[in-house]
């Protein structure tokens, strides 16, 4: 194969795993794809001046988001591409599904649940905060955190699949989630 | 082949498998660096290292049965213990 051809295959695999996965960020992009960090710059500088993605940063990493979104006949709304970049975050996710699933909780039983420490959480949470996707009340010490808006959760992980999970993550999985 | 052939054969493949899967936990601990993920990963290491040491021993023929024996309980032993700490860590 030649570099033009290998260019154009890399060009397709990003642009189509940007439309599949909205909010995806840079260094995940590359981890799953396989494609040079050079490359991979250089093609989404040219696939954002020609109007098929546009890059965002959030919260310290660049994510990546189709220009228009098929089923949404335009662009992912701002609120929603927010929700989706801290979707596709490990912690982010998991606050996010807790809250989704269990309801609201307190912080120190999320930071249990979730197997963080509190400053880790607390860090999260405040993220969470400023995004609009989750609501804290009480008191320092005894507060509890919830979804501000359950249905958008709901409607966002229907719409927009997770990342598959490779073995690396699978692997991490099993053994993380062993517990004495 | 006679019984120490695939006797050789086991000990190289867990040695094989040990070292894939040390290899997988050392990924994994990359991606999210833990003291649980650093010991499964010690432990899988051990693995590893007991296979290519027992099955060289077997195949060279220089090491007594016992002394096996005894280097596979030492190997066993420090097994446990790593992955009684990953256990006991959350």
């Amino acid at each position: 194969m030649g570099s033009d051809d290998r260019r154009g295959s890399w060009a397709e695999a990003l642009l189509s795993f940007v439309q599949r996965y909205p909010g995806v960020h840079f260094r995940e992009i590359r981890r799953r794809l396989g494609i040079p960090i050079g490359t991979l710059d250089y093609h989404l500088y040219r696939m954002e001046k020609e109007g098929l993605v546009s890059v965002t940063a959030t919260g310290g990493y660049k994510c990546v988001y189709p220009a228009v979104v098929p089923e949404l006949g335009g662009p992912i709304p701002e609120l929603d591409r927010r929700m989706l970049a801290l979707l596709r975050q490990s912690v982010p996710r998991s606050i996010l599904l807790h809250l989704y699933l269990e309801g609201p909780s307190s912080t120190v039983g999320l930071a249990r649940d979730l197997g963080t420490t509190a400053q880790n959480l607390a860090y999260f949470l405040q993220r969470l905060e400023g995004a609009g996707a989750i609501v804290r009340e009480g008191v320092p010490g005894s507060r509890t955190a919830r979804l501000a808006d359950p249905k958008r959760v709901h409607a966002l992980l229907l719409q927009f699949p997770p990342l598959p999970e490779d073995p690396i993550d699978r692997f991490l999985r099993f053994w993380t989630e062993l517990h004495p | 082949m006679d019984l120490s052939g695939y006797t050789n054969l086991a000990f190289a493949g867990i040695a094989v498998f040990g070292l894939l899967l040390a290899a997988l936990a050392l990924l994994a601990w990359r991606r999210a660096p833990s003291p649980r993920m650093a010991l499964v990963a010690t432990g899988f290491l051990l693995i590893a290292i007991q296979g290519a040491v027992v099955g060289i021993g077997l195949f060279t023929g220089g090491t007594s049965a016992p002394e096996l024996l005894a280097i596979c309980a030492g190997f066993e032993a420090a097994l446990l213990a790593v992955l009684f700490g990953a256990t006991l860590l959350r």
